[in-house]
């Protein structure tokens, strides 16, 4: 039954060119040449964890930023954490070989902070598309008045929402594992898959550390990265159920679920910076997805939480699950 | 059997249908009813897309939503606006619909074949539907109604769409399967009803006002329809039904409680008694409604 499901959706024309799209633009962006060029030779790795004080982190966010006293305690909070993992880096002198020269840095830069953020970005949003079309098909083809008064009856609705997880996280593996192998293709990371992430942000502005929770290699950076990023497709697959369920008219559908996500989005910046209100609010699908350059590490200014890319998955994972639930069973009980 | 027991459907407020309790054994069961009156509700809540809001529907005993899944594998339906998907071919559609109505693949792949023969497209099996007319997508509709061997037949407006020709290869189809089986059609062309049915079921304001075979509905007319070549008399003495052309004169054909003598206004026009017809008796019976 879920063969058959996906076979209608995957038969559809307009998801294959949103793939093709999403991995031309991603090849693009890695392939056309943008590496800035330094002269001389690579840098020494250096242990810039050494005696480092992560509350000149929070100071610095709430010299910036302008917080309230409850927010900067938060953020003091927050650092106060931190300040042991940085002791660990430290102590082990964690560092990222400098493999491509001065490029090190930036080719990580451009890796985590623009190139997986977008392919999970277009992940996310061919997920969604898949789940409103699967869940919407009959829908908007008029067949449900046939499909209903089957055997299979109402428990399609399961099916399709199987087939919506199924198609859905499919594509989101194939769209960020193929950028994966774009990004393999055009920059030898064979050297670099023991080394520590960390410090090989240190470039960073503001002097910020990169500084992630675990002592993360590149290698397990990357897999935790696309593990998150596979949670967040699933957040927007089960969003797309939602919708779809209780929004019946698929066009309506649509049009609800761009509102939902753009109030996700801009409704949270409201909110007063590094409050606990803030941080639940940026937790939703949306805030992860615009938070994915910082996922596993400290964050910016608003995750006050360790792991708050883990946590936020697994609360809006949870709340959709609910949400999911309910809607199936409204659905078992509608009147079509 | 099928069984409604004192059926109630409301929507908010508003009452669609009111206390229906109706008995079905295997036999031909039309629902005539103008638009509006609650046919379609009823279909709904056979077909299990809505529910009773009081009441119970009954499948040899037992409620058909508590069955579930078993009611629906004795279940064949054709809504009245059937959906399909236009870049399937009738083939790949009833295949689909066979595996949803969980008919085995072998048993599907013969079905399909029969079926296909049975309501004339085997010629276009494997072209997608996109091109096809009304006719042949109702032809598909019919057929994947068809596709379980369902003991319990719903059709709601079957003909539409059909041509004359279909339409009497569709009777002939109707009047084999209703041997062993409950057949119920909803439709507005009373020729139809005329040809196949068993039973007539009307529908009117909500309650069924009838549930008896086609002669006796008729026969509630009986000695009462006239036909006059005079438009004055039919005006004054009842409901007009029909006009028709007849070597140059206007034919009117009307109810009237009165008798023939008395409606004869004037030398010269004629007044002569006519059998009533299923027609008739839906005129009558639906004169105020839109």
């Amino acid at each position: 039954m879920i063969r058959l499901e996906l076979r209608k959706v995957l038969a559809t024309p307009a998801i294959w060119t949103v793939v093709l799209g999403s991995l031309l633009l991603n090849a693009l962006i890695i392939f056309i040449p943008t590496d800035p060029t330094w002269p001389g030779d690579p840098p020494e790795t250096e242990n810039v964890f050494e005696r480092f004080d992560a509350q000149f982190i929070a100071d610095m966010y709430i010299a910036q930023n302008n917080l309230s006293e409850s927010a900067a305690e938060n953020v003091r909070t927050l650092y106060g954490r931190v300040q042991p993992v940085v002791d660990e880096s430290a102590k082990h002198a964690d560092a990222l070989s400098p493999y491509l020269g001065f490029l090190t840095g930036w080719v990580h830069r451009q890796v985590f902070g623009l190139i997986m953020p977008i392919a999970v970005g277009e992940a996310s949003l061919l997920a969604l598309t898949m789940s409103l079309m699967c869940m919407g098909h009959e829908v908007a083809h008029d067949t449900e008045k046939v499909l209903i008064p089957t055997v299979t009856g109402r428990a399609l609705w399961r099916v399709k929402a199987l087939a919506s997880a199924t198609s859905g996280l499919a594509l989101g593996c194939l769209v960020m594992g193929t950028t994966v192998g774009f990004v393999l293709v055009h920059w030898d990371f064979s050297q670099a898959w023991d080394s520590f992430v960390s410090s090989s942000f240190n470039h960073g502005v503001g002097g910020k550390l990169f500084i992630t929770w675990d002592r993360l290699t590149v290698a397990t950076y990357l897999l935790e990265y696309l593990a998150v990023g596979l949670g967040v497709v699933g957040c927007f697959i089960l969003l797309g159920i939602v919708m779809a369920t209780f929004v019946r008219n698929p066009w309506a559908a649509i049009v609800t679920t761009v509102v939902t996500i753009i109030l996700l989005g801009v409704g949270p910046r409201l909110l007063p910076q590094a409050s606990v209100a803030r941080a639940i609010g940026e937790s939703s699908p949306l805030g992860l997805l615009l938070s994915s350059p910082q996922w596993l590490t400290d964050g910016d200014v608003n995750a006050i939480w360790p792991h708050f890319e883990t946590w936020g998955v697994l609360g809006s994972v949870l709340i959709l699950v609910v949400l999911t639930l309910v809607a199936g069973c409204r659905y078992a009980k509608a009147e079509l | 059997m099928l069984s409604l027991h004192n059926v109630t459907k409301n929507y908010g407020t508003f009452e669609a249908l009111r206390n229906v309790t109706l008995d079905f054994t295997p036999g031909v069961y039309a629902l005539l009813a103008p638009n509006g009156a609650g046919k379609t509700t009823l279909i709904k809540m056979l077909a299990t897309l809505i529910f009773p809001t009081r009441g119970e529907i009954l499948w040899n005993g037992d409620d058909i939503v508590a069955l579930g899944a078993a009611y629906r594998d004795i279940l064949g339906y054709l809504p009245q606006d059937f959906g399909y998907y236009k870049n399937h071919s009738p083939r790949q559609f009833l295949l689909y619909l066979a595996a949803i109505k969980a008919v085995g693949r072998e048993t599907a792949k013969r079905r399909v074949g029969e079926l296909l023969e049975t309501v004339g497209l085997a010629d276009v099996a494997d072209k997608k539907m996109r091109a096809f007319s009304g006719g042949m997508v109702q032809r598909v509709g019919i057929a994947q109604a068809l596709l379980n061997e369902p003991q319990l037949l719903i059709l709601d407006e079957p003909t539409a769409g059909l041509d004359p020709k279909e339409r009497v290869r569709f009777r002939n189809l109707i009047s084999t399967l209703s041997k062993d089986r409950i057949v119920i059609l909803s439709t507005h062309i009373v020729s139809d009803i005329e040809t196949v049915a068993n039973h007539v079921i009307m529908v009117q304001d909500r309650h069924i006002i009838a549930n008896a075979a086609p002669a006796q509905i008729v026969s509630l007319l009986e000695g009462r329809v006239w036909e006059t070549d005079d438009m004055a008399v039919a005006g004054k003495s009842g409901l007009v039904l029909t006009e028709r052309q007849e070597n140059g004169a206007t034919i009117t054909r009307f109810v009237s409680d009165s008798t023939a003598p008395q409606m004869v206004s004037a030398p010269g026009r004629r007044v002569w008694p006519v059998a009533p017809n299923l027609e008739d008796v839906f005129l009558h019976t639906y004169r105020d409604e839109a």
